[in-house]
């Protein structure tokens, strides 16, 4: 009887520190989106979070800081429930910020903290942050996410997320591509390409038809949608095509000391906006529409990387690549010998449909 | 561990007097009829409680012999061969005598000779009693409705008719110093381990207490740790239930006065069983079990988890449902744990006030209270209506279980949980785990595990666990019970018409 | 002078795989890639393998020495002498309650990194209370706990299912492009994922035909090896090199990309139920400790289980920082290499040496 006395005078004393620490969800204000700007020297965040006193509003807070957690001191001056930030699914990188380099505190911010998950999609804006949260709050919540969401899953954005972001980061031989997104002459939020970095600094700004090249490299998911002109005649057309699925194959050879890199592209197609004079069910135009198709995308793969070796970024990774097969396979060598490599695109379209009847 | 709080010691009543003092102190009650047919000194001297005894059988059968006899009764052993009655005995032990009396025998005494006296079992053992049982709160659509009565000779004629063999064995002890109940031991000689017997009958042997109310307070004196809010005998008013028991390999016991059968030594999943399940085709009844089974898990967790997402862990919910979970909790004053307690509470409240009331009321103020005071407590902001629904579905989730003993059980279990839950989170729920996962493992139920077959782990034992297998599988009885035959019936292969095509 | 254990409290021979397994589960199979990959980068897997391999070796040898006697006590004084091995038998007594010490400290450590930072004492406090409960039920809930931490965890290694569609192959090449020497020290490293199961040598009395279980506790460990040489090669290609060696628990990072259309962040839900996977690897040694006390010194474990788990307790509360708790897991490391792969060798060339000696004496 004493035992269970004690034991419970005990559990008493421990079950008191409960109280203090809870975080209950109504008591709290959850942002969903974070911008982080530089002016003057100073870190200014943004933050997006839901008042759900109405339904679907959402409200920004902004705050100015050295570092990314202190931050959440000027966030908490003004805000009548303590912020979290568990549910961060979007960062938006302000465009000055992103020039400069991320690495003072973002990227350790990022990497660190263990409340974020890995979901969070990083994105660069051409403009500040802030401006494009401000265009975001005025939507739907979590319309930031669900518009990178999908444009990653079915349309011509290369798949990134912060675990990819930190893989490409800390791993030798990769650089860093995040996503682009500006405001366009309406005000609202659109894509824009992608953002190439060296090391954490922008260096490199890809328009959207060269963000696609680089989404048929180098990811697995090959849904993405093209325009590729064919010559009809005397006139140029241009077709519309989806690749539904396909592989990307890599491979190294060397020629006469000149290291070679090959790639071979097999994509699986569906098109539609043929013109009338094709005839899809002959063997021969479909073979055209085919030829077209592989020289659009070998020639405008092969201009991508050349523009990336230009440069001297790496976002496809083909630094990373060679170190699996040379055993001596050093960065800095490598990066040497870089400007120096020749590339090879080899593509192979399959058309799987040509759009509903003839 | 048996506790020996209760171990026999001598508390009887009286001590040793004679037949005179005991007919003596008997009639200190005005219920108890002393006298005599004839003052003739063979006449015969009449003792017997009016209250226990059928006047029909002493009109009928006691009296006109006697009175024919007309006094030429020498010895108390002609009364044998005199009266048409089976139970007859001569006594001289006072205290048998006072025993059988206060059964309701009837003791008749020669004027010449108050030694002894010849016993005649004259018992009435229908006036008070109900004579059908249509086991309403072990309720099954399909299957017999015929349930135990609380005389314990239409017990065992009940079971002795669905158990047609002389394996059947009854084994007779006296509990109870005041109510001296007779409780029977009931098994199946050369299938039941016999140490369950053996264990069974010790443990009732050294039982002291005073009045067995009910076979349920028998299960409390003799189970193996009466700390345990888990029931540790399956007691079951229902007949089917007991015979299949028995035919597995348990030991039922009986007790006068309870239409309950207590049958040990179980295991967790008894209770689960229903005996519709083995009604139904054995998909269909299997699926249902695994319903059951997800009931108590639902009613379990429900609660607090509700309580750790929405006081600590806030991340673990996906943004679309975040929203009407804030929305539903915005102009709520209390904290969660708050608002969980007083839903729990008032659920509890509704129930018990039901239970006592009569049908009519009854089920007027359970609509009342579930749909009025539900909605009156949302539509005032005391509580969330996403958390309503949640307890009111962990409410109805517990009563899935057939056994009342255990839903009884999974209702007070959530209440730890919920308290853990409130003041460490989801960590607290696993603490609660832990120790709920240990307390299991070390409950014994007549010195078997009480968690086989899960624990000890015997693959071959599952076949009649979380589902029911059809009944080509299940033809050898359990291990865990140790049967002495294992084999229960034999399968015949089915024919296979494609081959014969 | 050994009886045989009664009935009552022996558990099934095929029970001996489910007790080494879950000893083996501690806190280091959340964060030991990180660790092995400072030494060898892609082939973490290969140190793995090798460890696990000399693992059984080492299984063998305790099989061999156990057979005969009965448990390490007997042992140890066969081989030492009864002082000797007296004093043998009592630092066995502290090993193990270091082990236990690191054990719940350092699930402690990582619940405050990753859920709350709850002070140690209150979560302390409460496992102590839990582990008495659990621990005066006595060998046989030990087991059923074992069993039930068994399921578990096998039931989240099933999540691992989830990272696989962000795996790069190319992270395993080039394969085996490290010095010998280097894969040793690395296979050194990896020993933290194959210790634990020391306990064995306690209980083995308990076990129902001793002898016979031996091929259970290699299924054991061969099991261990292949769940975690495929757990380093989901990490090392789902993680790029330099990543992973900034990563400090690679295991709990790679759930945090899982995504259920009911749940999300599920590596919360992977560290709760884990407590029920370390709960054994806790709660046995120190029951051998009060089994050694009650075998050596006839001092009832129901008061020596109080003491001890007084002075764990203590001695958790006193480890507050990061620093020194990153000092006792590696202390606790090393140690238990030493004991496993260096101690247990040692006492079965002695044993052999002794029984030698004892038979030569025999005959003459």
């Amino acid at each position: 009887m004493n035992k269970a006395l004690t034991i419970c005078v005990l559990l008493v004393i421990i079950a008191s520190t409960g109280c203090e620490r809870a975080r209950i969800i109504d008591d709290i204000l959850i942002i969903s989106t974070k911008g982080y700007d530089l002016k003057d020297g100073l870190l200014q965040g943004s933050a997006i979070f839901s008042t759900y006193a109405e339904k679907d509003k959402q409200d920004i807070i902004v705050g100015e800081a050295k570092t990314v957690h202190s931050l959440f001191m000027a966030y908490n001056n003004q805000t009548h429930y303590p912020i979290e930030y568990d549910k961060t699914m979007v960062v938006v990188i302000g465009h000055h910020l992103a020039k400069k380099g991320l690495s003072d505190n973002l990227i350790s911010s990022l990497h660190n903290d263990q409340r974020l998950g890995s979901k969070v999609i990083v994105v660069v804006s051409n403009q500040e942050a802030k401006k494009i949260l401000q265009v975001e709050k005025t939507k739907p919540p979590s319309f930031l996410y669900e518009l990178l969401k999908q444009n990653i899953e079915s349309n011509n954005t290369p798949h990134t997320n912060l675990h990819s972001l930190l893989y490409q980061y800390f791993g030798a031989g990769q650089d860093v591509y995040l996503p682009c997104i500006k405001l366009n002459p309406k005000g609202l939020i659109e894509m824009d390409g992608m953002a190439i970095f060296h090391k954490d600094r922008m260096k490199l700004h890809l328009n959207p038809l060269e963000s696609t090249f680089l989404k048929l490299l180098v990811d697995d998911n090959k849904i993405a949608r093209v325009n590729f002109p064919l010559l009809v005649g005397e006139k140029t057309v241009h077709i519309f095509a989806q690749s539904v699925s396909g592989n990307t194959k890599m491979n190294v050879k060397n020629q006469m000391n000149r290291p070679q890199i090959l790639f071979k592209l097999s994509l699986n197609c569906i098109i539609a906006d043929t013109p009338l004079e094709l005839n899809l069910s002959q063997k021969r135009d479909i073979e055209m529409l085919q030829k077209a198709m592989e020289r659009f995308i070998s020639k405008g793969t092969k201009d991508l990387l050349t523009k990336l070796q230009k440069n001297n970024v790496d976002p496809v990774g083909i630094a990373d690549f060679v170190r699996g097969k040379d055993r001596d396979w050093e960065e800095k060598e490598f990066m040497r010998m870089y400007p120096d490599l020749q590339f090879v695109v080899d593509t192979e379209v399959k058309i799987l449909q040509t759009g509903v009847g003839e | 561990m048996v506790r020996s709080f209760w171990k026999k010691n001598n508390t009887s009543i009286h001590g040793t007097s004679s037949l005179e003092e005991v007919l003596q102190q008997a009639s200190k009650s005005d219920d108890f009829i002393h006298y005599s047919l004839s003052e003739h000194k063979n006449g015969v001297v009449l003792s017997y409680y009016q209250s226990l005894v059928d006047e029909e059988k002493i009109n009928r059968y006691v009296l006109p012999p006697l009175q024919i006899s007309n006094n030429q009764i020498i010895h108390l052993e002609e009364l044998i061969q005199l009266i048409p009655i089976e139970d007859i005995q001569i006594y001289s032990d006072p205290v048998e005598v006072e025993l059988k009396l206060t059964q309701g025998y009837i003791s008749v005494q020669l004027n010449n000779d108050h030694g002894k006296a010849a016993l005649i079992n004259v018992q009435n053992p229908k006036r008070g009693l109900r004579t059908n049982n249509d086991t309403e709160n072990e309720f099954s659509v399909v299957g017999p409705k015929v349930g135990f009565l609380e005389d314990i000779t239409t017990n065992m004629n009940l079971l002795r008719r669905k158990i047609v063999t002389s394996n059947l064995i009854f084994e007779e002890i006296t509990v109870g110093s005041v109510s001296k109940t007779k409780v029977m031991i009931a098994y199946i000689e050369g299938i039941t381990n016999i140490e369950h017997v053996n264990t069974a009958r010790q443990r009732l042997q050294d039982v002291d207490f005073d009045v067995i109310f009910d076979s349920s307070v028998l299960d409390q004196l003799i189970s193996d740790n009466s700390n345990s809010p888990f029931p540790l005998f399956l007691s079951s008013e229902r007949i089917d239930r007991v015979v299949y028991a028995l035919i597995s390999g348990q030991v039922a016991i009986l007790s006068d006065g309870s239409p309950y059968i207590i049958t040990g030594p179980s295991t967790i999943f008894d209770f689960f069983i229903s005996p519709e399940d083995y009604y139904l085709p054995w998909i269909v009844g299997s699926f249902f079990r695994l319903v059951r089974f997800f009931g108590v898990f639902f009613s379990i967790f429900a609660s607090p988890i509700y309580v750790a997402v929405v006081t600590f862990h806030y991340v673990i919910v996906p943004v679309d449902l975040l929203g009407p979970l804030i929305e539903s909790r915005m102009d709520v004053p209390f904290p969660p744990i708050i608002e969980v307690l007083f839903l729990e509470i008032t659920i509890e409240l509704l129930r018990e006030a039901g239970a006592r009331l009569p049908t009519k009321v009854g089920q007027t103020l359970g609509i009342v209270g579930g749909i009025v005071i539900g909605q009156a407590a949302v539509a005032a902001a005391l509580t969330s209506n996403i958390l309503l629904i949640i307890v009111a579905l962990s409410a109805l989730a517990s009563f899935t279980t057939p056994i009342f003993k255990m839903s009884n059980t999974i209702r007070l279990l959530r209440f730890p949980f919920i308290v853990f839950a409130a003041i460490w989170g989801g960590l607290g729920i696993v603490f609660a785990l832990t120790i709920l996962l240990t307390h299991l493992l070390r409950l014994k139920s007549l010195g078997t595990p009480y968690m086989a077959p899960l624990f000890p782990f015997r693959i071959k034992q599952f076949a009649d666990s979380f589902i029911r297998s059809s009944l080509s599988i299940t033809n050898k009885r359990p291990g865990y019970l140790r049967p002495q035959l294992r084999t229960r019936y034999r399968v015949k292969q089915g024919k296979d018409d494609y081959d014969n095509e | 002078m050994e009886q045989a254990i009664k009935e009552k409290y022996v558990v099934s021979t095929f029970m001996t795989y489910f007790l080494v397994y879950s000893s083996l589960k501690g806190v280091g199979i959340l964060g030991f890639q990180n660790i092995i990959a400072q030494y060898v980068e892609q082939d973490v897997w290969i140190s793995v393998l090798i460890t696990g391999l000399i693992t059984h070796i080492i299984i063998w040898m305790i099989y061999k020495m156990l057979n005969p006697s009965k448990d390490v006590l007997q042992i140890h004084q066969f081989c030492l002498g009864t002082f000797l091995g007296g004093i043998m038998s009592c630092l066995l007594i502290l090993y193990f309650i270091l082990i236990s010490m690191a054990g719940i400290r350092s699930y402690i450590g990582v619940i405050q990194l990753w859920v709350f930072p709850y002070q140690t004492r209150e979560l302390a406090l409460l496992l102590i209370l839990i582990i008495y409960y659990i621990v005066s039920g006595g060998f046989r809930v030990l087991t059923g706990l074992s069993f039930i931490g068994v399921i578990i965890v096998s039931g989240l290694f099933l999540l691992l299912i989830f990272p696989f569609q962000y795996i790069h192959a190319n992270n395993l090449l080039p394969v085996f492009n490290h010095s010998f020497s280097d894969l040793l020290y690395a296979s050194k490293k990896a020993s933290l994922l194959f210790v634990g199961f020391e306990t064995i040598l306690i209980y083995f009395p308990f076990i129902k035909d001793a002898q016979k279980s031996n091929k259970w506790a290699h299924l054991a460990i061969l099991n261990q090896t292949l769940v975690e040489v495929l757990v380093s090669l989901v990490t090392i290609m789902y993680f790029s090199q330099g990543q992973l060696l900034v990563t400090d628990m690679a295991t709990l990072s790679m759930t945090r990309i899982i995504e259920l259309p009911f749940l999300e962040r599920i590596e919360f839900i992977f560290i709760f139920m884990f407590l029920l996977v370390i709960i054994p690897t806790i709660c046995i040694p120190i029951w051998s400790c009060t089994r050694i006390l009650k075998k050596m010194m006839h001092i009832k474990p129901k008061i020596s289980l109080p003491f001890i788990l007084l002075i764990i307790f203590i001695t958790s509360i006193l480890i507050d920082e990061r620093v020194e708790l990153e000092f006792l897991n590696d202390f606790r490391s090393e140690i238990s290499f030493y004991f496993v792969y260096g101690y247990i060798p040692l006492l079965f060339i002695l044993f052999f040496i002794k029984k030698k000696v004892v038979k030569v004496k025999q005959d003459t």
